[in-house]
């Protein structure tokens, strides 16, 4: 089943955001939504596809 | 900024990897079994598609539209649908092991088969984890022999011989 999987945006920089996974950190493309530090997103194969939540 | 998925030019063909999956989502309570039912009937009995499966199946249509974009396509094509599931959704479930070990990899995969035997609306076919006896709804046509591609417990579609190698070549110059 393709189930993204839901982090927390800690930083971006360019196209490229860093998401926290309930402690695991990866480096992740946001070319698609372009988020914020704070928000929460929806990331499938190291892309975020959907902004779940905006602080 | 909201994402824009790219429109599914060949609903049927996205359908027939996508449904397999659907039990899923009912079972989490995003899909009603009614609706995955009809799509499942319209796809066996090659009636037209209306529903918006790209809002159904969200994860899968999105990515579709990454790759589409990659591929410098304005649409998602039966090219695109192919390379997703059978190339580059194998690559996302391994990805999402690696944040989540807990998600069982092998049953979200697709696996070319072989048909050995067809029994009414089944058929027992070979693939790489074994022998089993899957769903033939979307393939009537089919004969012993034939080599098939499948997910969870379906056969998606009749393969050619030729159609994965050409696109692994195509792949490794992406």
């Amino acid at each position: 089943m393709c189930l993204a999987l839901v982090g927390k945006v800690l930083e971006v920089r360019g196209k490229v955001a860093t998401v926290d996974f309930s402690g695991i950190k990866r480096k992740v493309n946001a070319e698609f939504l372009m988020p914020k530090a704070g928000d929460r997103v929806m990331v499938f194969n190291d892309f975020i596809i959907e902004l779940v939540e905006a602080r | 900024m909201e994402f824009k998925a790219l429109p599914i030019k060949d609903k049927e063909l996205f359908l027939r990897y996508a449904i397999p999956c659907g039990e899923v989502l009912v079972g989490r309570g995003e899909l009603r079994h009614e609706v995955l039912q009809k799509m499942n009937d319209s796809v066996a009995h090659g009636q037209e598609i209306d529903m918006p499966v790209e809002n159904i199946f969200k994860v899968a249509s999105r990515m579709c539209t990454i790759l589409a974009k990659q591929m410098g396509k304005s649409e998602i094509d039966e090219e695109v649908i192919r390379r997703y599931f059978m190339l580059e959704h194998e690559k996302a479930i391994k990805w999402r092991k690696q944040i989540r070990p807990d998600i069982k990899v092998q049953e979200c995969m697709v696996y070319p088969g072989r048909v050995l035997k067809i029994d009414f609306d089944k058929a027992i076919v070979r693939t790489p984890l074994g022998e089993a006896m899957l769903r033939n709804e979307f393939t009537p046509d089919l004969r012993k022999g034939d080599r098939v591609s499948t997910h969870y417990d379906y056969i998606s579609e009749k393969i050619e011989p030729g159609h994965v190698n050409k696109m692994l070549k195509k792949s490794s110059k992406m």
